[in-house]
Protein backbone atom coordinates (compact mmCIF):
# COMPACT_ATOMS: atom_id res chain seq x y z
CA UNK A 1 0.00 0.00 0.00
CA UNK A 2 2.94 2.29 0.78
CA UNK A 3 4.29 1.71 -2.71
CA UNK A 4 0.89 2.58 -4.16
CA UNK A 5 0.68 5.89 -2.32
CA UNK A 6 4.20 6.84 -3.29
CA UNK A 7 3.55 5.91 -6.91
CA UNK A 8 0.22 7.78 -6.95
CA UNK A 9 1.85 10.85 -5.53
CA UNK A 10 4.51 10.66 -8.27
CA UNK A 11 1.81 10.18 -10.91
CA UNK A 12 -0.04 13.30 -9.79
CA UNK A 13 3.18 15.30 -10.05
CA UNK A 14 3.73 14.01 -13.58
CA UNK A 15 0.44 15.60 -14.64
CA UNK A 16 1.86 19.12 -14.40
CA UNK A 17 1.76 21.02 -17.70
CA UNK A 18 0.15 18.10 -19.51
CA UNK A 19 -2.53 18.23 -22.17
CA UNK A 20 -4.50 15.67 -20.17
CA UNK A 21 -4.74 18.05 -17.21
CA UNK A 22 -5.68 21.04 -19.38
CA UNK A 23 -8.35 19.02 -21.15
CA UNK A 24 -9.88 18.02 -17.81
CA UNK A 25 -10.88 21.67 -17.48
CA UNK A 26 -11.33 22.66 -21.10
CA UNK A 27 -13.42 19.69 -22.32
CA UNK A 28 -16.42 20.21 -20.00
CA UNK A 29 -16.17 23.97 -20.43
CA UNK A 30 -16.49 23.65 -24.21
CA UNK A 31 -19.87 21.93 -23.90
CA UNK A 32 -21.16 24.26 -21.24
CA UNK A 33 -20.05 27.38 -23.10
CA UNK A 34 -21.69 26.14 -26.31
CA UNK A 35 -24.90 25.46 -24.46
CA UNK A 36 -24.69 28.79 -22.65
CA UNK A 37 -24.24 30.63 -25.95
CA UNK A 38 -27.30 28.97 -27.48
CA UNK A 39 -29.48 29.57 -24.43
CA UNK A 40 -28.41 33.19 -24.09
CA UNK A 41 -29.81 33.76 -27.56
CA UNK A 42 -32.84 31.43 -27.47
CA UNK A 43 -33.58 31.24 -23.74
CA UNK A 44 -37.01 32.96 -23.89
CA UNK A 45 -38.09 30.78 -26.78
CA UNK A 46 -37.18 27.62 -24.84
CA UNK A 47 -38.93 28.84 -21.68
CA UNK A 48 -42.18 29.24 -23.61
CA UNK A 49 -41.93 25.77 -25.10
CA UNK A 50 -40.83 23.66 -22.12
CA UNK A 51 -42.41 23.12 -18.73
CA UNK A 52 -39.03 22.85 -16.98
CA UNK A 53 -36.46 24.45 -19.25
CA UNK A 54 -33.69 24.10 -16.67
CA UNK A 55 -34.03 20.31 -16.73
CA UNK A 56 -33.72 20.38 -20.53
CA UNK A 57 -30.69 22.62 -20.20
CA UNK A 58 -28.93 20.10 -17.94
CA UNK A 59 -30.08 17.12 -19.99
CA UNK A 60 -28.64 18.49 -23.25
CA UNK A 61 -25.30 19.22 -21.62
CA UNK A 62 -25.13 15.69 -20.21
CA UNK A 63 -26.21 14.09 -23.46
CA UNK A 64 -23.31 15.73 -25.27
CA UNK A 65 -20.99 14.94 -22.35
CA UNK A 66 -21.83 11.25 -21.99
CA UNK A 67 -22.33 10.29 -25.63
CA UNK A 68 -19.18 11.84 -27.08
CA UNK A 69 -17.04 13.96 -24.78
CA UNK A 70 -16.67 11.73 -21.72
CA UNK A 71 -15.92 8.47 -23.60
CA UNK A 72 -13.48 10.32 -25.84
CA UNK A 73 -11.85 12.26 -23.03
CA UNK A 74 -11.48 9.13 -20.87
CA UNK A 75 -9.84 7.33 -23.81
CA UNK A 76 -7.63 10.30 -24.54
CA UNK A 77 -6.55 10.53 -20.90
CA UNK A 78 -5.58 6.86 -20.96
CA UNK A 79 -3.55 7.34 -24.13
CA UNK A 80 -1.90 10.55 -22.92
CA UNK A 81 -0.94 9.08 -19.53
CA UNK A 82 0.53 5.97 -21.11
CA UNK A 83 2.29 8.09 -23.71
CA UNK A 84 4.11 9.99 -20.95
CA UNK A 85 6.00 6.75 -20.26
CA UNK A 86 6.17 5.34 -23.78
CA UNK A 87 7.50 8.53 -25.39
CA UNK A 88 10.43 9.06 -23.07
CA UNK A 89 11.12 5.32 -22.72
CA UNK A 90 10.44 5.91 -19.06
CA UNK A 91 9.54 2.28 -18.41
CA UNK A 92 13.24 1.45 -18.29
CA UNK A 93 13.46 3.84 -15.34
CA UNK A 94 10.17 3.04 -13.61
CA UNK A 95 10.49 -0.72 -13.81
CA UNK A 96 13.98 -0.72 -12.34
CA UNK A 97 12.86 1.01 -9.17
CA UNK A 98 12.35 -0.87 -5.93
CA UNK A 99 8.58 -0.43 -6.24
CA UNK A 100 6.02 -3.19 -6.81
CA UNK A 101 5.17 -3.00 -10.49
CA UNK A 102 1.47 -3.61 -9.83
CA UNK A 103 1.47 -0.43 -7.75
CA UNK A 104 3.13 1.52 -10.55
CA UNK A 105 0.37 0.49 -12.95
CA UNK A 106 -2.41 0.95 -10.40
CA UNK A 107 -1.09 4.47 -9.74
CA UNK A 108 -1.55 5.24 -13.43
CA UNK A 109 -5.20 4.30 -13.05
CA UNK A 110 -5.53 6.50 -10.00
CA UNK A 111 -4.07 9.50 -11.88
CA UNK A 112 -6.53 8.94 -14.72
CA UNK A 113 -9.39 8.58 -12.27
CA UNK A 114 -8.34 11.86 -10.63
CA UNK A 115 -8.49 13.62 -14.00
CA UNK A 116 -11.94 12.19 -14.76
CA UNK A 117 -13.11 13.29 -11.34
CA UNK A 118 -11.72 16.78 -11.95
CA UNK A 119 -13.48 17.05 -15.31
CA UNK A 120 -16.76 15.95 -13.69
CA UNK A 121 -16.38 18.54 -10.95
CA UNK A 122 -15.67 21.23 -13.57
CA UNK A 123 -18.77 20.10 -15.49
CA UNK A 124 -20.91 20.19 -12.34
CA UNK A 125 -19.72 23.66 -11.36
CA UNK A 126 -19.82 25.16 -14.83
CA UNK A 127 -23.29 23.79 -15.55
CA UNK A 128 -24.56 25.36 -12.38
CA UNK A 129 -22.74 28.63 -13.04
CA UNK A 130 -23.93 28.86 -16.63
CA UNK A 131 -27.53 28.11 -15.58
CA UNK A 132 -27.29 31.03 -13.16
CA UNK A 133 -26.20 33.31 -16.03
CA UNK A 134 -29.07 32.10 -18.26
CA UNK A 135 -31.50 32.76 -15.46
CA UNK A 136 -30.14 36.27 -14.98
CA UNK A 137 -30.37 36.99 -18.70
CA UNK A 138 -33.97 35.83 -19.19
CA UNK A 139 -36.79 37.01 -16.92
CA UNK A 140 -38.92 33.98 -17.93
CA UNK A 141 -36.40 31.73 -16.15
CA UNK A 142 -36.37 33.59 -12.87
CA UNK A 143 -38.78 31.28 -11.15
CA UNK A 144 -37.53 28.04 -12.66
CA UNK A 145 -35.98 25.74 -10.06
CA UNK A 146 -32.51 24.43 -10.76
CA UNK A 147 -32.40 20.58 -10.75
CA UNK A 148 -29.46 20.09 -8.39
CA UNK A 149 -30.45 16.49 -7.74
CA UNK A 150 -30.50 15.58 -11.42
CA UNK A 151 -27.21 17.39 -12.04
CA UNK A 152 -25.50 15.62 -9.14
CA UNK A 153 -26.91 12.19 -9.99
CA UNK A 154 -25.99 12.53 -13.66
CA UNK A 155 -22.46 13.66 -12.77
CA UNK A 156 -21.88 10.87 -10.30
CA UNK A 157 -23.43 7.98 -12.25
CA UNK A 158 -21.83 8.90 -15.56
CA UNK A 159 -18.45 9.18 -13.86
CA UNK A 160 -18.82 5.78 -12.18
CA UNK A 161 -20.07 4.13 -15.38
CA UNK A 162 -16.96 5.40 -17.19
CA UNK A 163 -14.72 3.17 -15.04
CA UNK A 164 -14.91 0.14 -17.33
CA UNK A 165 -14.23 2.02 -20.55
CA UNK A 166 -11.36 3.87 -18.89
CA UNK A 167 -9.85 0.61 -17.60
CA UNK A 168 -10.08 -1.03 -21.01
CA UNK A 169 -8.56 2.02 -22.69
CA UNK A 170 -5.82 2.27 -20.08
CA UNK A 171 -4.88 -1.37 -20.54
CA UNK A 172 -4.72 -0.98 -24.31
CA UNK A 173 -2.70 2.24 -24.06
CA UNK A 174 -0.18 0.75 -21.65
CA UNK A 175 0.10 -2.44 -23.63
CA UNK A 176 0.68 -0.82 -27.04
CA UNK A 177 3.22 1.93 -27.57
CA UNK A 178 1.34 3.40 -30.50
CA UNK A 179 -0.99 6.23 -29.52
CA UNK A 180 -3.25 5.29 -32.42
CA UNK A 181 -4.23 1.84 -31.12
CA UNK A 182 -6.06 3.22 -28.09
CA UNK A 183 -7.65 6.05 -30.02
CA UNK A 184 -8.83 3.73 -32.82
CA UNK A 185 -10.54 1.49 -30.28
CA UNK A 186 -12.12 4.54 -28.64
CA UNK A 187 -13.43 5.99 -31.89
CA UNK A 188 -14.88 2.61 -32.88
CA UNK A 189 -16.56 2.27 -29.47
CA UNK A 190 -18.01 5.77 -29.64
CA UNK A 191 -19.31 5.20 -33.17
CA UNK A 192 -20.99 1.96 -32.05
CA UNK A 193 -22.58 3.94 -29.24
CA UNK A 194 -23.84 6.64 -31.61
CA UNK A 195 -25.27 4.00 -33.97
CA UNK A 196 -26.99 2.05 -31.18
CA UNK A 197 -28.33 5.00 -29.23
CA UNK A 198 -31.26 6.03 -31.49
CA UNK A 199 -32.50 2.44 -31.59
CA UNK A 200 -33.28 2.37 -27.90
CA UNK A 201 -31.27 -0.80 -27.28
CA UNK A 202 -30.85 0.14 -23.67
CA UNK A 203 -29.76 -3.29 -22.43
CA UNK A 204 -27.02 -3.44 -25.06
CA UNK A 205 -26.02 0.13 -24.25
CA UNK A 206 -25.77 -0.70 -20.58
CA UNK A 207 -23.23 -3.45 -21.33
CA UNK A 208 -21.00 -1.79 -23.93
CA UNK A 209 -18.30 0.20 -22.10
CA UNK A 210 -18.34 3.23 -24.45
CA UNK A 211 -22.17 3.47 -24.24
CA UNK A 212 -22.54 3.01 -20.50
CA UNK A 213 -22.09 6.65 -19.43
CA UNK A 214 -24.94 7.71 -21.75
CA UNK A 215 -27.20 4.97 -20.34
CA UNK A 216 -26.90 6.45 -16.86
CA UNK A 217 -28.53 9.74 -17.87
CA UNK A 218 -31.50 8.22 -19.71
CA UNK A 219 -34.55 9.35 -17.72
CA UNK A 220 -36.61 6.48 -16.30
CA UNK A 221 -34.33 3.84 -17.84
CA UNK A 222 -34.35 0.59 -15.86
CA UNK A 223 -30.74 0.02 -16.88
CA UNK A 224 -29.17 3.06 -15.25
CA UNK A 225 -28.18 1.12 -12.16
CA UNK A 226 -26.97 -1.87 -14.20
CA UNK A 227 -24.70 0.40 -16.29
CA UNK A 228 -23.34 2.03 -13.15
CA UNK A 229 -22.72 -1.17 -11.20
CA UNK A 230 -21.29 -3.01 -14.22
CA UNK A 231 -19.15 0.03 -14.98
CA UNK A 232 -17.65 0.18 -11.50
CA UNK A 233 -17.20 -3.56 -10.98
CA UNK A 234 -15.97 -4.15 -14.52
CA UNK A 235 -13.61 -1.23 -14.19
CA UNK A 236 -12.08 -2.51 -10.96
CA UNK A 237 -11.79 -6.10 -12.18
CA UNK A 238 -10.25 -5.01 -15.46
CA UNK A 239 -7.79 -2.81 -13.61
CA UNK A 240 -6.72 -5.64 -11.29
CA UNK A 241 -6.32 -8.07 -14.19
CA UNK A 242 -4.42 -5.50 -16.25
CA UNK A 243 -2.04 -4.58 -13.41
CA UNK A 244 -1.34 -8.24 -12.74
CA UNK A 245 -0.67 -9.08 -16.38
CA UNK A 246 1.30 -5.91 -17.13
CA UNK A 247 3.55 -6.47 -14.13
CA UNK A 248 4.64 -9.80 -15.61
CA UNK A 249 5.45 -8.40 -19.01
CA UNK A 250 9.02 -8.03 -20.13
CA UNK A 251 10.31 -4.66 -21.20
CA UNK A 252 12.33 -4.97 -24.40
CA UNK B 1 27.16 -16.93 -5.01
CA UNK B 2 30.12 -14.82 -3.96
CA UNK B 3 29.41 -12.09 -1.40
CA UNK B 4 32.40 -10.00 -2.53
CA UNK B 5 30.70 -9.57 -5.88
CA UNK B 6 28.22 -6.76 -6.39
CA UNK B 7 26.90 -8.26 -9.62
CA UNK B 8 27.19 -11.87 -10.61
CA UNK B 9 25.61 -13.86 -13.38
CA UNK B 10 25.84 -17.59 -13.81
CA UNK B 11 25.41 -19.26 -17.17
CA UNK B 12 23.08 -16.43 -18.09
CA UNK B 13 21.41 -17.09 -21.41
CA UNK B 14 18.66 -15.28 -23.22
CA UNK B 15 17.25 -16.14 -26.63
CA UNK B 16 14.80 -14.28 -28.81
CA UNK B 17 13.21 -16.93 -30.98
CA UNK B 18 16.02 -19.02 -32.39
CA UNK B 19 18.62 -16.27 -31.89
CA UNK B 20 20.70 -16.21 -28.73
CA UNK B 21 21.31 -12.65 -27.60
CA UNK B 22 23.38 -13.70 -24.58
CA UNK B 23 24.98 -17.12 -24.09
CA UNK B 24 26.30 -18.66 -20.89
CA UNK B 25 27.39 -15.35 -19.40
CA UNK B 26 29.37 -15.54 -16.17
CA UNK B 27 29.86 -11.94 -15.13
CA UNK B 28 31.73 -11.22 -11.93
CA UNK B 29 31.71 -7.59 -10.88
CA UNK B 30 33.72 -7.02 -7.67
CA UNK B 31 32.04 -4.83 -5.06
CA UNK B 32 33.36 -1.28 -4.98
CA UNK B 33 34.98 -1.48 -8.40
CA UNK B 34 34.40 0.33 -11.68
CA UNK B 35 33.61 -2.32 -14.25
CA UNK B 36 33.62 -1.44 -17.94
CA UNK B 37 31.33 -3.53 -20.09
CA UNK B 38 32.43 -3.47 -23.71
CA UNK B 39 31.27 -4.97 -26.93
CA UNK B 40 30.44 -4.00 -30.48
CA UNK B 41 26.90 -2.96 -31.40
CA UNK B 42 24.54 -5.91 -31.13
CA UNK B 43 26.91 -7.88 -28.89
CA UNK B 44 24.24 -8.14 -26.20
CA UNK B 45 25.28 -5.41 -23.73
CA UNK B 46 21.86 -3.83 -23.34
CA UNK B 47 20.17 -7.24 -23.19
CA UNK B 48 22.58 -8.18 -20.39
CA UNK B 49 21.80 -4.99 -18.48
CA UNK B 50 18.08 -5.61 -18.88
CA UNK B 51 18.51 -9.15 -17.61
CA UNK B 52 20.45 -7.90 -14.60
CA UNK B 53 17.72 -5.39 -13.80
CA UNK B 54 14.86 -7.85 -14.24
CA UNK B 55 13.44 -6.05 -17.27
CA UNK B 56 13.93 -9.30 -19.19
CA UNK B 57 13.69 -12.85 -17.93
CA UNK B 58 16.62 -15.18 -18.64
CA UNK B 59 16.02 -18.27 -20.79
CA UNK B 60 18.35 -19.97 -18.32
CA UNK B 61 20.91 -19.00 -15.72
CA UNK B 62 20.92 -16.72 -12.71
CA UNK B 63 21.53 -13.12 -11.76
CA UNK B 64 22.70 -12.03 -8.31
CA UNK B 65 22.83 -8.46 -7.06
CA UNK B 66 24.81 -7.98 -3.87
CA UNK B 67 24.55 -11.73 -3.34
CA UNK B 68 20.77 -11.94 -3.73
CA UNK B 69 19.18 -13.67 -6.66
CA UNK B 70 17.10 -11.53 -8.99
CA UNK B 71 13.88 -13.11 -10.13
CA UNK B 72 11.76 -11.10 -12.56
CA UNK B 73 8.58 -11.29 -10.48
CA UNK B 74 10.20 -9.95 -7.34
CA UNK B 75 13.15 -8.10 -8.88
CA UNK B 76 11.93 -4.81 -7.47
CA UNK B 77 12.65 -5.97 -3.93
CA UNK B 78 16.31 -6.54 -4.77
CA UNK B 79 16.67 -3.29 -6.66
CA UNK B 80 16.76 -1.09 -3.59
CA UNK B 81 20.22 0.40 -3.54
CA UNK B 82 20.66 0.13 -7.30
CA UNK B 83 20.77 3.30 -9.42
CA UNK B 84 20.24 2.93 -13.13
CA UNK B 85 20.56 4.77 -16.38
CA UNK B 86 19.52 2.50 -19.21
CA UNK B 87 20.13 3.78 -22.74
CA UNK B 88 18.86 7.34 -23.24
CA UNK B 89 17.92 9.13 -20.02
CA UNK B 90 14.19 8.63 -19.67
CA UNK B 91 12.78 11.90 -18.42
CA UNK B 92 9.49 13.76 -18.35
CA UNK B 93 9.87 16.66 -20.77
CA UNK B 94 6.87 18.52 -19.30
CA UNK B 95 8.49 18.67 -15.86
CA UNK B 96 11.44 20.73 -14.66
CA UNK B 97 14.71 19.09 -13.71
CA UNK B 98 13.83 19.41 -10.04
CA UNK B 99 10.37 17.94 -10.60
CA UNK B 100 11.86 14.98 -12.46
CA UNK B 101 14.01 14.27 -9.44
CA UNK B 102 11.00 14.79 -7.19
CA UNK B 103 9.10 12.08 -9.11
CA UNK B 104 11.99 9.69 -8.47
CA UNK B 105 12.30 10.84 -4.86
CA UNK B 106 8.64 10.12 -4.15
CA UNK B 107 8.95 6.68 -5.69
CA UNK B 108 12.12 5.91 -3.78
CA UNK B 109 10.82 7.50 -0.59
CA UNK B 110 14.06 9.30 0.22
CA UNK B 111 14.54 12.69 1.93
CA UNK B 112 13.90 15.88 -0.09
CA UNK B 113 17.42 17.08 0.74
CA UNK B 114 18.84 14.48 -1.66
CA UNK B 115 17.40 16.40 -4.61
CA UNK B 116 19.59 19.43 -3.89
CA UNK B 117 22.60 17.20 -3.38
CA UNK B 118 22.02 15.37 -6.66
CA UNK B 119 21.50 18.62 -8.59
CA UNK B 120 24.66 20.03 -7.09
CA UNK B 121 26.58 16.88 -7.88
CA UNK B 122 25.71 17.19 -11.55
CA UNK B 123 26.05 20.98 -11.67
CA UNK B 124 22.39 21.44 -12.55
CA UNK B 125 21.26 23.69 -9.73
CA UNK B 126 21.05 26.80 -11.93
CA UNK B 127 18.85 25.04 -14.49
CA UNK B 128 16.82 22.96 -12.06
CA UNK B 129 13.62 24.97 -12.50
CA UNK B 130 13.55 24.92 -16.29
CA UNK B 131 11.45 22.31 -18.03
CA UNK B 132 13.46 19.41 -19.37
CA UNK B 133 12.03 20.14 -22.82
CA UNK B 134 14.52 23.01 -23.05
CA UNK B 135 17.52 20.95 -21.86
CA UNK B 136 20.37 20.01 -24.16
CA UNK B 137 21.26 16.35 -24.62
CA UNK B 138 24.18 16.72 -22.22
CA UNK B 139 21.98 18.30 -19.54
CA UNK B 140 19.44 15.51 -19.89
CA UNK B 141 22.22 13.00 -19.49
CA UNK B 142 23.44 14.74 -16.35
CA UNK B 143 19.92 14.85 -14.97
CA UNK B 144 19.54 11.12 -15.69
CA UNK B 145 22.76 10.54 -13.77
CA UNK B 146 21.59 12.78 -10.92
CA UNK B 147 18.44 10.68 -10.73
CA UNK B 148 20.46 7.47 -10.76
CA UNK B 149 22.37 8.80 -7.73
CA UNK B 150 19.21 9.49 -5.70
CA UNK B 151 18.78 7.16 -2.78
CA UNK B 152 22.55 6.77 -2.35
CA UNK B 153 22.78 3.54 -4.34
CA UNK B 154 25.39 0.89 -3.58
CA UNK B 155 25.44 -0.20 -7.20
CA UNK B 156 25.22 2.07 -10.24
CA UNK B 157 24.36 0.47 -13.56
CA UNK B 158 24.94 2.92 -16.37
CA UNK B 159 24.39 2.26 -20.04
CA UNK B 160 26.42 4.66 -22.18
CA UNK B 161 26.56 7.38 -19.50
CA UNK B 162 28.85 9.70 -21.46
CA UNK B 163 26.43 10.02 -24.40
CA UNK B 164 25.89 13.67 -25.23
CA UNK B 165 28.29 14.98 -22.62
CA UNK B 166 30.84 17.60 -23.63
CA UNK B 167 34.52 16.94 -22.79
CA UNK B 168 34.20 18.84 -19.53
CA UNK B 169 31.11 16.85 -18.59
CA UNK B 170 32.90 13.60 -19.40
CA UNK B 171 35.82 14.62 -17.23
CA UNK B 172 33.52 15.56 -14.35
CA UNK B 173 31.63 12.29 -14.68
CA UNK B 174 34.85 10.34 -14.64
CA UNK B 175 35.91 12.15 -11.50
CA UNK B 176 32.53 11.59 -9.87
CA UNK B 177 32.40 7.87 -10.65
CA UNK B 178 35.93 7.38 -9.37
CA UNK B 179 35.04 9.28 -6.22
CA UNK B 180 31.86 7.24 -5.70
CA UNK B 181 33.82 4.02 -6.07
CA UNK B 182 36.85 4.94 -4.01
CA UNK B 183 35.30 7.05 -1.24
CA UNK B 184 31.84 5.56 -0.91
CA UNK B 185 32.45 2.01 -2.04
CA UNK B 186 29.84 2.26 -4.80
CA UNK B 187 30.12 -0.37 -7.50
CA UNK B 188 29.89 1.19 -10.95
CA UNK B 189 28.95 -1.04 -13.85
CA UNK B 190 29.09 0.90 -17.07
CA UNK B 191 28.76 -0.01 -20.66
CA UNK B 192 30.24 2.33 -23.19
CA UNK B 193 31.40 2.40 -26.74
CA UNK B 194 33.94 5.08 -25.80
CA UNK B 195 36.89 2.82 -25.11
CA UNK B 196 39.12 5.70 -24.08
CA UNK B 197 36.67 6.49 -21.30
CA UNK B 198 36.63 2.92 -20.04
CA UNK B 199 40.42 2.91 -20.35
CA UNK B 200 40.66 5.88 -18.00
CA UNK B 201 37.99 4.82 -15.55
CA UNK B 202 37.59 1.08 -15.25
CA UNK B 203 39.66 -1.28 -13.16
CA UNK B 204 37.86 -4.34 -14.45
CA UNK B 205 36.43 -4.97 -17.85
CA UNK B 206 34.25 -7.52 -19.55
CA UNK B 207 34.23 -7.83 -23.31
CA UNK B 208 31.21 -9.26 -25.01
CA UNK B 209 31.19 -10.60 -28.53
CA UNK B 210 28.11 -12.11 -30.15
CA UNK B 211 26.54 -12.68 -26.75
CA UNK B 212 29.58 -14.38 -25.23
CA UNK B 213 32.08 -13.03 -22.76
CA UNK B 214 35.47 -13.25 -24.45
CA UNK B 215 37.44 -11.47 -21.74
CA UNK B 216 36.80 -10.60 -18.14
CA UNK B 217 39.25 -9.41 -15.58
CA UNK B 218 41.47 -6.54 -14.62
CA UNK B 219 42.22 -4.04 -17.32
CA UNK B 220 45.95 -4.27 -16.59
CA UNK B 221 45.64 -8.05 -17.00
CA UNK B 222 44.42 -7.53 -20.52
CA UNK B 223 47.52 -5.52 -21.29
CA UNK B 224 49.66 -8.54 -20.46
CA UNK B 225 48.34 -10.09 -23.62
CA UNK B 226 50.90 -8.22 -25.67
CA UNK B 227 50.28 -9.17 -29.24
CA UNK B 228 52.68 -7.35 -31.48
CA UNK B 229 56.45 -7.22 -31.65
CA UNK B 230 58.28 -5.06 -34.18
CA UNK B 231 61.87 -6.05 -34.95
CA UNK B 232 64.70 -4.63 -37.02
CA UNK B 233 67.36 -7.03 -38.20
CA UNK B 234 70.25 -7.07 -40.65
CA UNK B 235 68.71 -9.87 -42.77
CA UNK B 236 64.94 -9.28 -42.91
CA UNK B 237 64.17 -11.91 -45.57
CA UNK B 238 66.11 -14.60 -43.69
CA UNK B 239 64.51 -13.56 -40.38
CA UNK B 240 61.04 -13.80 -41.94
CA UNK B 241 61.76 -17.41 -43.00
CA UNK B 242 63.20 -18.37 -39.61
CA UNK B 243 60.36 -16.93 -37.61
CA UNK B 244 57.69 -18.45 -39.83
CA UNK B 245 59.45 -21.79 -39.62
CA UNK B 246 59.41 -21.44 -35.83
CA UNK B 247 55.62 -20.98 -35.88
CA UNK B 248 55.25 -17.24 -35.37
CA UNK B 249 52.89 -15.32 -37.62
CA UNK B 250 55.28 -12.78 -39.14
CA UNK B 251 54.96 -10.22 -41.87
CA UNK B 252 57.34 -7.75 -43.47
CA UNK B 253 56.57 -4.05 -43.08
CA UNK B 254 57.14 -1.37 -45.72
CA UNK B 255 59.89 0.23 -43.65
CA UNK B 256 61.92 -2.98 -43.63
CA UNK B 257 60.96 -4.06 -40.14
CA UNK B 258 59.09 -7.26 -39.28
CA UNK B 259 55.86 -7.54 -37.33
CA UNK B 260 55.45 -10.67 -35.22
CA UNK B 261 52.18 -11.67 -33.57
CA UNK B 262 52.69 -13.23 -30.15
CA UNK B 263 50.36 -15.15 -27.91
CA UNK B 264 52.02 -13.86 -24.74
CA UNK B 265 54.59 -11.28 -23.77
CA UNK B 266 57.37 -13.74 -22.65
CA UNK B 267 57.57 -15.00 -26.23
CA UNK B 268 59.54 -11.83 -27.11
CA UNK B 269 62.61 -13.39 -25.56
CA UNK B 270 62.10 -16.55 -27.61
CA UNK B 271 61.94 -14.55 -30.83
CA UNK B 272 65.23 -12.81 -30.01
CA UNK B 273 66.89 -16.13 -29.12
CA UNK B 274 65.82 -17.86 -32.33
CA UNK B 275 67.06 -14.97 -34.46
CA UNK B 276 70.43 -14.80 -32.72
CA UNK B 277 70.86 -18.57 -32.96
CA UNK B 278 70.20 -18.28 -36.72
CA UNK B 279 73.05 -15.78 -36.96
CA UNK B 280 70.82 -12.81 -37.62
CA UNK B 281 71.80 -9.47 -36.13
CA UNK B 282 68.98 -7.89 -34.11
CA UNK B 283 69.04 -4.08 -34.02
CA UNK B 284 65.76 -3.39 -32.32
CA UNK B 285 62.91 -5.15 -30.57
CA UNK B 286 59.95 -2.91 -30.02
CA UNK B 287 56.67 -3.82 -28.45
CA UNK B 288 54.25 -0.85 -28.51
CA UNK B 289 51.83 -0.55 -25.65
CA UNK B 290 48.45 -1.01 -27.30
CA UNK B 291 45.51 1.18 -26.42
CA UNK B 292 42.37 -0.43 -25.08
CA UNK B 293 40.85 0.20 -28.48
CA UNK B 294 43.54 -1.85 -30.18
CA UNK B 295 43.24 -4.64 -27.62
CA UNK B 296 39.48 -4.56 -27.91
CA UNK B 297 39.58 -4.81 -31.69
CA UNK B 298 42.08 -7.65 -31.53
CA UNK B 299 39.92 -9.53 -29.07
CA UNK B 300 36.73 -8.94 -30.98
CA UNK B 301 38.15 -9.59 -34.42
CA UNK B 302 40.67 -12.33 -33.58
CA UNK B 303 39.67 -13.96 -30.31
CA UNK B 304 41.57 -17.10 -31.35
CA UNK B 305 44.87 -15.17 -31.41
CA UNK B 306 44.09 -13.51 -28.13
CA UNK B 307 43.77 -16.79 -26.34
CA UNK B 308 46.14 -18.89 -28.40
Amino acid sequence: MRDFFHASSAELLKLRRTLALRLAIVAPLIIVLLQLGIYMVRGDEVAEREANPMLGYVQIIFTLWTVVFLPFYASLVASLLADLEHRGQNWSFLLTLPVDRRCLYAAKWSAGAALLLLSSVVLWLSTEGSAFLVRQAHPAWHNVAFPFGVLTTHTLLSLLATSLLFSVQMWISLRFRSFMVGLSVAITGILVNIILLPHGLMLADSLIPWAMPATTIAPHSPYRLLATVWGVLGGILTMIAACQLMSRREYR
Amino acid sequence: MNSSLAIETRSLTRSFGSKSAVRGLNLQVPAGSIYGFLGPNGAGKTTTIRLILGLLRPSSGYVFLAGREIKAATAYQELRGVGTLVETPSLYANLTGRENLEVARRLLDVPVSQIGTALNLMDLTADADRTVRSYSMGMRQRLGLARACLGEPRILILDEPTNGLDPEGVRDLRKLLRQLASEHGVTVFLSSHLLSEIDQMAEYIGILRQGELIYQGELRGLRKYQRELYIRVDLPARALEVLKASGWATEAQDDGSLRVLLAAEPESAGVARVLVQAGIGVYELHSPKPSLEELFLQLVEHPEVAYA
